[in-house]
């Protein structure tokens, strides 16, 4: 506004050019949500990081000066450390295998293909079933003596049952279940926004499939990647009713929510869990920002590698 | 690249489930020429483009490249270039690594790479040094159809096939567009395969024209040929052959032919249908003719009708009015005059010997011939 006004002739009136109009109505429709949002979100977020600030006297009473105590404490004990890597160990296999599973089949279904309806919505059911029946169900399909176990017996395929819950690898399939289907929808439509034009004119320029896919749909599908692998993996770093349920929760899959769960609510310190929770939540916002950063200059080495050609 | 010199189509045929999109399309092509594929959307003029291409497959039927059966190989390996509709540039590629993407499938040294991207981006008009690192997303139309023009052209490829190239863009860069594709075809004598639905566009580029209808071939010619003399009453439609009245057959008079409208007034007229030859006196025809070849100016006594003047339209080089012919309200003509005529007034015109094209009756389908007609009084109704 201001440089249109000084590139215009002197002679024009300038009381004409009218000062911006404060958008009320824009205003007070959002309050209701920023109400919300500062409530629900803001709110117990402060309220969080200042309880983390506190800790217990000898009574279990919260005492009132603030120090950083919860937090030193946690990186000095030795089994919070390890907590942090096996979150890792819980969380990452999985959601590589997720993003990794979705890539090749969402390829496969980019343009379409019989009873998709269908499959779709079998991966829709795990989503509205829950977590907790889910676990429930994997208990008795994959136990000693579930169906599972009792089928590759019968044909003879295995001795002795397998270990499939209660274990690492419990978690690791509840999470699939749970997981998978977020991760494929999303990235199916990424890669069915993705003009098929793009495929035929790369074959026309003499590329074949496996240049066409690393060289143009991968690229274009990277933020889409990179998100659905952001928000799979918040949701499996956070884990805790498969963890509890059909993991190991006193040993392998110990993971940061449930020694979140044990400080707060069976030693009764709340600062303690809360300053877990934040913590937890710190590692998220890192790997989330790493994995956007790595995204982000792929991109640009695509583009650039293809340029140079090397 | 090995050049074209002849490609062979034979009974070229592709159906999408149970319709035929595509039926015994054969035609031959010179290496050199440039062939336009003509026809309204739906006709299947793409999808012999797509069959060509290799990027569908033939239900039936060969392609033969200099005497070599290429149907069944995949188009990344036909060696030809295609040009798309809405360009399927690499948004995620640069200028310079959109064009270099197909030399990339092949080994060259990168002095020789970067050679040749200059020239074809020389070729376009398009400046490496001010473009060469822009995105897709940062040119203007006209230079992301150079563009996708280069990234084709870089290859030398054997067969160019355009895919309505011209179509997403405004009139005026259309115009320029279609002198650059002519100028390539002439410096680089590439065999061209074009679609298009814009007439002008054909003939003005054309060396073969092949009209298409409901996936078979109308008509080939070139385009003077197709122009002047349409072999049936659709081809006549797409070439602006607006004007149709229902006429009986009189008889053959010299190398004319003597027709009555239904006023009962006497036109000459001629054929350019196969089947003319089986015509009896008092057959049912439709005589066409364009408006520029109804001038009220025109000099003589025969071959006139006269009507009064419904709507009057400036179209450039002309003035062009919706006459209603008199006793017959229901026939309504497209005539053109130097000078504009008064609403409502009678007036009298010709039509040239030798350009009232008579074809078999056909009743109208209210959408062709009316279509123009009825969007005029509509505008100017409303």
């Amino acid at each position: 506004m201001a440089t249109l006004s000084q590139a215009l002739p002197v002679t024009a009136p300038k009381r004409r050019i009218a000062p911006p109009r404060i958008p009320w109505e824009i205003i007070l429709f959002s309050l209701p949500a920023l109400a919300i949002v500062f409530g629900l979100f803001i709110m117990p977020f402060i309220y969080g990081l200042d309880l983390s600030t506190h800790t217990l006297d000898s009574k279990g009473a919260i005492q009132d000066g603030r120090s950083l105590d919860n937090y030193t404490t946690f990186f000095n004990d030795q089994s919070q450390i390890d907590t942090i890597v096996m979150t890792f160990q819980v969380a990452l296999p999985v959601t590589l295998f997720n993003v990794v599973l979705s890539l090749p089949l969402a390829y496969a279904m980019r343009r379409g293909i019989r009873f998709e309806r269908f499959i779709t919505a079998l991966l829709i059911l795990p989503i509205t079933l829950g977590t907790v029946l889910v676990a429930q169900a994997m208990l008795i399909y994959f136990g000693r003596q579930g169906w599972f176990n009792q089928t590759l017996q019968a044909i003879g395929l295995i001795h002795d049952p397998l270990r499939l819950v209660h274990n690492w690898l419990g978690v690791e399939i509840a999470l699939f279940i749970q997981g998978f289907p977020f991760v494929f929808l999303m990235i199916l439509g990424y890669m069915s926004g993705i003009s098929p034009d793009l495929e035929k004119a790369s074959k026309m320029l003499g590329a074949g499939r496996w240049r066409t896919f690393w060289s143009v749909i991968f690229p274009l599908m990277l933020p889409g990647v990179a998100i659905a692998f952001c928000l799979n993996f918040v949701a499996n770093f956070t884990v805790f009713p498969s963890a509890m349920l059909v993991g190991e929760p006193n040993a392998l899959t110990r993971v940061m929510s449930i020694a979140a769960y044990r400080a707060a609510y069976e030693q009764q310190n709340t600062p303690y869990g809360t300053a877990i929770a934040l913590i937890m939540g710190g590692i998220e916002f890192l790997v989330v920002a790493l994995v956007l950063y790595l995204r982000s200059r792929m991109a640009r080495s695509a583009s650039l590698g293809a340029g140079k050609g090397a | 690249m090995q050049a074209i010199e002849t490609l062979e189509i034979r009974g070229m045929c592709r159906d999408f489930g149970t319709t035929a999109a595509l039926q015994n399309f054969s035609l031959d092509i010179r290496g050199g020429t440039f062939v336009t594929l003509l026809g309204p959307s739906g006709c299947g003029k793409s999808t012999a483009l797509n069959c060509l291409a290799g990027l569908l497959e033939l239900t039936d039927g060969e392609i033969i490249l200099n005497g070599k059966p290429i149907q069944d190989t995949p188009p990344e390996k036909r060696g030809f270039g295609m040009v798309f509709q809405n360009y399927a540039l690499f948004p995620h590629l640069n200028v310079i690594s959109n064009v270099s993407y197909g030399l990339d499938n092949k080994p060259m040294p990168r002095s020789e790479r970067d050679l040749r991207v200059r020239w074809a981006l020389d070729l376009v008009h398009l400046d490496m040094d001010e473009f060469g690192r822009r995105f897709p997303g940062q040119l203007s139309g006209g230079q992301q159809q150079r563009l996708a023009i280069a990234r084709t052209i870089v290859l030398e490829p054997s067969l160019l096939l355009l895919d309505e190239p011209l179509s997403n863009l405004d009139a005026k860069l259309r115009g320029e567009m279609r002198i650059e594709i002519k100028r390539l075809h002439k410096e680089l004598a590439l065999t061209t395969v074009y679609v298009t639905h814009d007439q002008s566009e054909a003939m003005s580029l054309s060396d073969v024209v092949v009209v298409m209808r409901k996936g078979q071939i109308e008509q080939v010619g070139t385009p003077q040929d197709i122009y002047n003399c349409p072999r049936s009453l659709y081809v006549a439609d797409f070439m602006g052959y607006a004007n149709r009245i229902p006429v009986t057959l009189v008889g053959p008079e010299g190398n004319e032919w003597l027709v009555e409208t239904e006023t009962g007034h006497r036109l000459h007229g001629i054929s350019t249908f196969d089947g003319s030859a089986d015509w009896k006196p008092g057959e049912r025809l439709l005589a066409c003719s364009k408006p520029e070849d109804m001038q009220v100016e025109a000099p003589g006594t025969a071959n006139r009708l006269s009507g009064s003047v419904h709507l009057v339209e400036f179209v450039g080089q002309a003035y062009e009015s919706v006459v209603r012919l008199d006793d017959n309200d229901n026939l309504q003509l497209l005539v053109q005059s130097q000078n504009t005529l008064t609403q409502e007034s009678p007036v009298s015109f010709g039509i040239r010997p030798g350009r009232l094209l008579l074809f078999p009756y056909e009743a109208p389908s209210g959408k062709r011939s009316g279509q123009r007609l009825s969007a005029v009084s509509t505008a100017v109704s409303a």
